[in-house]
Order: structure tokens, then C-alpha cells, then sequence
């Protein structure tokens, strides 16, 4: 009678943790489990010794333990491991949750440093390290990349892209940095010219961009809207490169002969080539990222647009202006509130309002209105914030032309959220219920 | 066999031990679970959350599939669902088996292992 208590209440626990794994695999396999579960109680039990029970449960623990959670990571109903059931459906809020975390943490930081606590720009600098490590391990374990690991690999680009030009366009002073990969590596970057270094990452993002478009028509196709986005984009950036170019070589040139005999003097053509590196591995990078998400729109769709706007996440605006609050009532605080709401607006939507817009949108034209509208207006409080502190500064009203440079980057990066939006679409997929998501052999290899 | 069944091979221990332990007939899951711990000597003990994830994704990939749900005449009336290998799961498994003898005769060729 004693034993038979055991295994009861043993069953009673075991059906209560039952409920830590998937409601999906728990209604589909709970019974059984359970089932199997009183089943090895009652062989315990028939060993006769309290010893038996104690190794039983300690097995289970283990076993619930590790199962629990690669049933949550490779769950189809949007469990840690994201959407496994198609892209077109609304992300279940626990996925949610997830997608929104590093926004949060920006979002924090951007409120933070407006009430003058300064670990905003720790967040730009070191954040995406750390966030892209559960992607990671989870991408590692599953062999699927997450939807939640769209805006941590987003923010890791642009913080890699912000850190090599760091390395090759403002070198440190110094070898004495607390980072240890900077003490190892500032020296060696000291060690060969800025030129070379330029010139060979912008060839290395131009031979990436190349290598990316080819992988994305193989494999996703890339339909002829995104080839004139393409188009729109290199033609910007070009100009772009143009206008900063020709004041160097002179300012009378008029025919393009003079222009070319200018191009090719010894000490003018150093100034274009690192002038044009510099800006192919800015933009070069951001087209990098845009196609690589064009590959993971193979699995995300629409949501890969997660991507760029995890790239947008730790743009930094002008945040506060002084360190103390102005006056109420003068220009200055007129200007730093306009500012500050400005910065929180845009991270609100940029860290929170937009993703969780995109995740939650229950079909593909819902998808496509809400990354456009989120990408678009976010780039458009770039461009006017450039404008009003241009206009305001005064440097604009010196000649309207200036009003292209204040926003010439957000025009570059405008094209370019055209062409990820051109470019991520759902492709129709094999309709997977619950209990098949799981469908690759590879599911099996050891 | 191999090349058709590639994408499936090396199996997880576990797959490989309850394939095996289905390929003489079909079985409910805490037998296939006695099986398996018989069929090592004891040396895997699976708990309730490994077999039944392991059988989830099996029987997504087709390698096996449900026989019906009866009671266990060697067990209590409990009405329990029963497994069995489909033809894809026992190409599997044979082509697995196969690939571990592969594997052996080289160890063998090698002198890694020696037949007593």
C-alpha cells in the first residue's frame, strides 16, 4: 500500500512537470510519457528497495531536463527556436518576447542617457557580441536560424562594420586599450598602410556582395524589382562618390577629359581610391547585409526584414545635446526636447514598435505594409533630424546643395531598404502541421 | 542503399536503438524502451522525454509509423499505441547497420580491433 502511494504521487509530480514542454508535444505525447513514466515506477517498485525510485527520478530529471528544452527550441508553435510553422502567421508571443529583447535593451539605454546616465553607447559598441551568442548556440543545435536571431545578426554587422572602420579610418592611438583583441591588434593594423587596408576590405566587400548576389538568384531567385532597386542603389552611391570626389580634383573642371587628367595625377588618384574605399565599405557592408538576408528570406520571408532593422537599432542620433538640461523656456531647451523626443521616438519604434508590427502581422501584404512603413519612417527621421540640425547649425542655409549632403546617407539607405523589401518575399512553402516540422534528414544525424 | 538513405546516416544513438529495437516487430514505447535497454546491456536507460521526441521526429521523417492502439495483454488493460518501422525506416536502418560494418573492418584492416 506504501509503495502504491509512491507511484502515485510520483505520477502526480511527473504529470505536473509535463507541463514545462510544448502544449502541442505535451497533448500529443503527454499520456504516453506518462504512461511509460508508471510503468518504470512499477519496475521500481518491484525491486523493492527505495534506492530504485531515487535513481529513477534522478534519470527523469536529467531526461526532462534536456528534453524539455530542445522540444521548446525546435518547437513549431514559434518555441525558442522561432517559426517553424511558416513564416505567414503571427508570431506566438513567447517568439515575441525574444525578437524584442535586444530592443528593449536599447530602448532602456536611450532613456537612460536622456536622464543623463551615460551606458547607451556601451550598448552600440559591445551589445551585439553578446546578444548573437544564444542565436548561436541555438542555430548550432537546431540548424535552423532563429526569427529571433534576425535583429541580433542585424546589430552584430553593423557593430563589426563600425569596428573595422574603426581599425582602418580612425586608428587608436595606442596600444595600451583595455580590449586585449585591440592591444593584439592595433599594432598590426599600424603596421600596414591605411591605403592598402582600405582598398583590400573594399575589394573584399565588393568580391562578398558578388559571391552573396549569385548565392541569392540560386537560391531564392531575385526578381527584376530588385535588380532596378540595385541599380537605384549603386547609381546613388556612385553620385555619391562623385560629388565628394570632384572638389578634390579642382572646381573648373568642365569637360570630362579635364576630369579624367585630373582622375589620373599621382597624388589626386591616392585621395579618390581611399575616398571611394571608404564609402564602398560603408554602404558595400550595408548591401552585404541586405543580401544576406535575402538568403534567410528562404526560411524567414517577409520577416527577414528584421535584418536591416536590426542594423537600424543602435544608429546614433544626436541624443542629448549637453549634458545638462537647459533653462525651460529658452531656445536651447526648446531644441534639446525636440531633440530627445525625436531620439525616443525613433528608438521606440525602431527597437519595439516596429518589430513587434512586423512579428505580429498575420499575413504577407500586413508583413510588407508594416516593414516598409517601420524601415521607411525610420530612415525619414534620419533624413529630417539631419535637416534640422543642418538648418539649424547653419550650414545648410549656406548653400541648398548641402541639403543633398545632410541626407545623401539616408537616400544610399533608403534605396537599400527598397531593394531587402523587393528582394524578401514569402516563398510558397510545403504545408507543415504541428507534428511535422521537423521534416529534414538531417534531423536524425548524429 | 546508402546513397538513398545518405542524408539520414550517422543516426543518433537513440533513432538507431529503437529502429532496432522495432525491426522484430512492432512495439508500444516503454517496450521499445526495455528493448533498448536489453539490446545494450543496460548501457542506455531512456527516460520518457528522449524516447517520445526521438519517436516525434521519426515519425515526422517517416522512418515509422503507428500500428493502432490496443491494450498490452502483458502489462494491465491500459490502452497503448503501438510503432512499427516503415519500409523507408528499414532501409535506414539497414543501411546504418551496414555503414558500422563498413566501419569495423576497417578497424579490423587496421588492427584496431581484433575478433576473439
Amino acid at each position: 500500500m506504501e509503495t502504491k502511494r509512491w507511484i502515485n504521487i510520483s505520477r502526480r509530480v511527473y504529470a505536473r512537470l509535463l507541463y514545462l514542454y510544448p502544449a502541442g508535444h505535451r497533448a500529443k505525447y503527454g499520456t504516453d510519457m506518462l504512461q511509460v513514466f508508471t510503468d518504470q515506477c512499477r519496475a521500481a517498485n518491484q525491486a523493492h528497495t527505495g534506492l530504485a525510485f531515487l535513481v529513477l527520478w534522478a534519470r527523469t530529471l536529467i531526461d526532462l531536463g534536456i528534453n524539455v528544452v530542445r522540444e521548446h527550441l525546435t518547437s513549431s508553435q514559434g518555441g525558442l527556436g522561432g517559426l517553424e510553422n511558416g513564416p505567414i502567421q503571427p508570431l506566438p508571443w513567447k517568439g515575441v518576447a525574444l525578437v524584442l529583447a535586444p530592443g528593449l535593451i536599447f530602448f532602456g539605454s536611450q532613456v537612460a542617457q536622456l536622464t543623463g546616465q551615460d551606458w547607451f553607447f556601451l550598448m552600440v559598441y559591445r551589445a551585439g557580441y553578446f546578444l548573437i551568442l544564444p542565436v548561436l548556440a541555438v542555430w548550432a543545435w537546431t540548424r535552423k536560424f532563429p526569427v529571433w536571431g534576425l535583429i541580433p545578426l542585424g546589430l552584430l554587422v553593423n557593430t563589426l562594420l563600425s569596428f573595422g572602420f574603426r581599425l582602418q579610418f580612425q586608428p587608436y592611438p595606442g596600444t595600451n586599450n583595455v580590449n586585449p583583441l585591440l592591444r593584439w591588434l592595433v599594432p598590426v593594423m599600424k603596421a600596414i598602410s591605411p591605403t592598402t587596408l582600405e582598398v583590400t576590405s573594399s575589394i573584399a566587400i565588393l568580391l562578398a556582395i558578388l559571391a552573396l548576389l549569385w548565392l541569392a538568384k540560386r537560391r531564392v531567385g531575385i526578381p527584376g524589382r530588385a535588380w532596378a532597386w540595385l541599380g537605384v542603389y549603386a547609381a546613388l552611391l556612385i553620385f555619391y562618390i562623385l560629388v565628394n570626389v570632384y572638389p578634390i580634383l579642382s572646381t573648373n573642371i568642365v569637360a570630362i577629359n579635364e576630369l579624367v587628367a585630373a582622375l589620373v595625377r599621382a597624388d589626386n588618384l591616392k585621395v579618390v581610391i581611399e575616398l571611394a574605399s571608404y564609402y564602398l565599405y560603408i554602404y558595400g557592408g550595408f548591401l552585404v547585409l541586405i543580401l544576406l538576408g535575402a538568403l534567410l528570406a528562404g526560411r524567414h520571408g517577409r520577416l527577414a526584414a528584421l535584418l536591416p532593422l536590426g542594423y537600424l537599432l543602435p544608429t546614433v542620433l544626436y541624443g542629448r545635446v549637453s549634458n545638462d538640461w537647459p533653462t525651460p523656456g529658452t531656445p536651447e531647451f526648446t531644441l534639446m526636447l525636440t531633440v530627445g523626443a525625436a531620439a525616443l521616438t525613433y528608438r521606440f519604434l525602431v527597437a519595439l514598435a516596429g518589430p513587434l508590427w512586423i512579428v505580429r502581422s498575420a499575413t504577407g501584404r500586413m508583413q510588407k505594409r508594416a516593414s516598409m512603413t517601420s524601415l521607411m519612417v525610420l530612415v525619414g527621421i534620419q533624413a529630417a533630424f539631419n535637416l534640422v540640425m543642418g538648418f539649424n547649425s547653419g550650414w545648410i542655409r549656406e548653400g541648398l546643395a548641402n541639403a543633398y549632403f545632410a541626407i545623401s546617407g539616408q537616400l544610399i539607405v533608403g534605396a537599400g531598404l527598397a531593394l531587402a523589401l523587393a528582394l524578401y518575399r514569402n516563398v510558397p512553402q510545403p504545408q507543415v502541421g504541428e507534428e511535422t516540422g521537423e521534416l529534414s534528414p538531417e534531423s536524425f544525424a548524429g | 542503399m546508402l546513397k538513398k538513405t545518405m542524408g539520414y546516416h550517422p543516426l543518433t544513438p537513440a533513432v538507431f536503438h529503437i529502429l532496432l529495437a522495432l525491426a522484430d516487430g512492432e512495439k508500444h514505447g516503454y517496450a521499445i524502451m526495455k528493448d533498448v535497454e536489453t539490446q545494450t546491456g543496460g548501457q542506455i536507460k531512456m527516460g520518457p522525454g528522449t524516447l517520445y521526441g526521438s519517436i516525434k521526429r521519426m515519425l515526422a521523417a517517416g522512418l515509422i509509423e503507428e500500428s493502432g492502439q490496443r491494450p498490452d495483454p502483458a502489462m494491465d488493460d491500459e490502452r497503448r499505441r503501438y510503432y512499427r518501422l516503415t519500409g523507408l525506416g528499414q532501409k535506414v536502418v539497414n543501411a546504418e547497420s551496414q555503414r558500422m560494418v563498413d566501419l569495423v573492418k576497417v578497424a579490423l584492416q587496421k588492427h584496431i580491433l581484433t575478433l576473439s
